[in-house]
């Protein structure tokens, strides 16, 4: 009896140490059982969606209008979840200080995704079957594609404002405010080549965003003449990461590509340094993790993501960075900027949606709003951002390097 | 290749020193008292933040901090035997109650440290982490100081089988109704287990902060592998669970030399499952002396 105990308890422990370890599935069907039933019931129509096309109910009357967000509040992530919020929470009061949107105020139903593709089946199923709400921002590759499904069966408009993995492209319902990996890592490549570096190595993550940036990054270095000597990824919870990088230390690499997000990024390339390892390391959308916990190990890193444009003359996008740096003393990056638009979005679409007399509260009027003008303000550097064919954004690219702790422009890509 | 292995197998060794001396703090209490205590998570964890707050966020010494992280660790061992654990088994509650009333204390502290210290990841600025070269291979400073675990572990069998309190903590082990009525007091020697497994959770914590930093949740994976080197190596004893995690420690890092890195983890506890099926009473079983 005792022995059996004993199998129990190591077939859990198992189960849990795999837990981290398996690549989390796009789909919902990796989703526990539980929460494929709601999304059912909800496809059934039980959902009590509001009606549309009462132009009676198309004006808020001074009531709170709910929308989602979905952002990682706990987990390795957790910082650049609370720079997604601030950058929310900055828009909202802004929103609803002048007034509101056509009688409606802002209201925010936060959920938290861990950065993982259960957190974010967890936390679309809670706002679709318990908020109901028609309309939620979303951020990481893995919590959104795991929740699109959920938004196309209730109708709910998914904006990602983070993900970059290719699978998120053309995906009813979901728009994404985001470079995505097959833009944002050639020019990485190119970069590096420039630099002279022929050989890379790759760290990533086992998840759709270390997926994605890796298979976007190595055909771009090979075509450049490069090659790839290394392929490691790390599950999502790792803290250690000395086995993968003795092993890429082994290969030699002349530059070290890293996708991971938060303070993994800044954990990873103070393990790197105190390899004795003093390869370039470049990756993808660095935060303000990188430089606080990497400290002198992250200077030199390289990375690409959304373009700021600190001297930008377009009054939205002056206001918005000066209010920003006045209040937290920081200079605002993409991470603060696309939840910012987003909800500057979601405004714009409440506007269309009641003009063309429907009921704002409903998914289907919010898309047909965006499929009418599918663009919405850039914040980050001034001008219009446009929805592509493939519902993502073309959007200038700074490839970045941190010098003595700041993150300096070292080049600009414009949109192909 | 063989270099690698090398260098990947002296990583492995070195880390699963520190995974060792986890299996074994684990061990006395799970061998003792017969809960399987995962709220030992918490108390690696409480002991790591206890540390840092007092070397960091007080700049004492790291020796008084040490001191520190101590203590406060074997108090809250103690805490959790005399308030959870003890008032439970004398309503004879099955194990599985005290197993969720573990589960239990260790999201609480979980979440309580979060909100004390944050979630972001803290590390010992006192502490180096720069390489050092061991001949052909490099190890950062951490891995230099976790083979240091096993003069540690050697104490602690010594303790156990020399001393009259260690003597007391097996017999309870093998059989807490004969100890009983051999006079042995139970309630202080379950105590004693848990403080002294509690103490050492606590120089565990030391090594995994200085290596690879502290964080709220990390008290529950290093109890995983802790843990799995008890059942897997036998109850009788702490060494055989000190053995079995140095081995998963190095086959974990071994494996990445033919294995996809990101299966690690799952590939190395398929291996010892396997062991397990095979032999249930643990690897060892009774054949390695405390």
């Amino acid at each position: 009896m005792r022995y059996r105990w004993a199998i129990a308890a190591a077939a859990g422990l198992l189960l849990s140490a795999c837990g981290g370890t398996a690549a989390p599935s796009a789909a919902p069907t990796s989703a526990p059982a539980s929460a494929a039933k709601p999304a059912a019931s909800a496809a059934a129509g039980t959902s009590a969606k509001p009606a549309a096309s009462s132009a009676a109910q198309a004006s808020g009357g001074g009531k709170a209008y709910s929308f989602g967000v979905m952002v990682p509040l706990t987990g390795p992530a957790a910082n650049i979840g609370e720079e997604f919020r601030r950058g929310l929470d900055m828009a909202i009061e802004e929103i609803n200080s002048a007034g509101g949107v056509d009688g409606w105020t802002l209201e925010a139903n936060v959920q938290d995704h861990k950065a993982t593709a259960q957190g974010g089946t967890e936390a679309m199923n809670q706002l679709a079957n318990i908020a109901k709400v028609p309309y939620v921002i979303s951020s990481f590759s893995g919590p959104t594609l795991a929740a699109q499904p959920v938004a196309a069966q209730n109708k709910m408009l998914l904006i990602n404002i983070g993900g970059t993995d290719s699978s998120l492209l053309n995906k009813p319902w979901l728009y994404s405010d985001q470079i995505m990996a097959p833009h944002l890592m050639p020019p990485l490549a190119d970069y590096a080549y420039a630099q002279g570096k022929r050989k890379a190595a790759m760290l990533s993550s086992n998840d759709p965003y270390g997926d994605g940036s890796r298979k976007a990054f190595a055909p771009a270095f090979q075509k450049d003449g490069g090659q790839i000597v290394a392929d490691e990824t790390f599950p999502l919870t790792a803290t250690d990461f000395s086995a993968q990088l003795t092993k890429i230390k082994a290969a030699n690499p002349d530059v070290l590509m890293v996708v991971a997000v938060g303070q993994t990024q800044g954990q990873l390339v103070k393990q790197v340094r105190a390899l004795g390892m003093q390869q370039l390391m470049i990756g993808p959308l660095a935060t303000a993790d990188l430089i606080q916990l990497g400290g002198d190990a992250a200077n030199g890193f390289i990375d690409s993501g959304i373009a700021v444009d600190p001297n930008t003359t377009d009054p939205g996008a002056k206001a918005f960075l000066a209010k920003y740096k006045a209040k937290y003393n920081v200079d605002a990056e993409w991470n603060i900027g696309t939840p910012y638009e987003a909800t500057y979005l979601l405004r714009d679409l409440i506007d269309g949606a009641v003009k063309a007399g429907a009921d704002p509260r409903s998914g289907d009027a919010l898309l047909k709003a965006l499929q009418a003008k599918p663009e919405f303000h850039n914040y980050l550097a001034g001008g219009t951002v446009k929805f592509a064919a493939d519902q993502s954004v073309d959007r200038t690219m700074a490839i970045r390097q941190v010098q003595n702790g700041k993150f300096e422009v070292a080049k600009l890509v414009q949109p192909q | 290749m063989l270099a690698l292995l090398a260098n990947l197998a002296l990583v492995g060794l070195t880390l699963g020193s520190m995974y060792a001396l986890l299996a074994v703090s684990f061990g006395i209490i799970f061998n003792v008292t017969h809960v399987f205590h995962l709220a030992h998570g918490a108390t690696f964890t409480l002991g790591g933040y206890a540390m840092y707050w007092i070397s960091t966020m007080l700049g004492l010494p790291f020796v008084a901090a040490l001191v520190g992280g101590l203590i406060a660790a074997s108090v809250f061992g103690v805490l959790v035997e005399v308030v959870l654990y003890r008032p439970l088994r004398r309503l004879n509650s099955p194990p599985m109650i005290l197993f969720l009333s573990s589960v239990g204390a260790l999201t609480v502290i979980e979440g309580l440290i979060g909100l004390l210290f944050g979630t972001q990841t803290l590390t010992f600025k006192s502490l180096p982490l720069e390489a050092v070269n061991v001949g052909a291979v490099t190890l950062p400073s951490a891995n230099l100081a976790m083979p240091l675990s096993w003069i540690v572990i050697a104490a602690v069998v010594v303790y156990m089988v020399r001393t009259r309190s260690g003597k007391f903590l097996r017999a309870v082990g093998d059989s807490p109704r004969v100890a009983m009525a051999l006079g042995i007091p139970l309630d202080m020697t379950y105590i004693l287990s848990f403080a002294l497994g509690s103490a050492l959770a606590v120089l565990s914590a030391l090594l995994y902060g200085w290596s690879q930093g502290l964080t709220p949740q990390m008290g529950l994976s290093a109890i995983l592998i802790g843990s799995a080197g008890v059942i897997i190596g036998g109850r009788h004893g702490v060494l055989p669970g000190a053995i079995v995690a140095v081995v998963l420690g190095t086959l974990q890092a071994v494996l990445v030399a033919f294995v996809p890195s990101g299966w690690q983890e799952g590939a190395t506890f398929a291996l010892l499952l396997v062991a397990l099926l095979v032999r249930p009473q643990g690897i060892f079983g009774y054949s390695l002396p405390w």
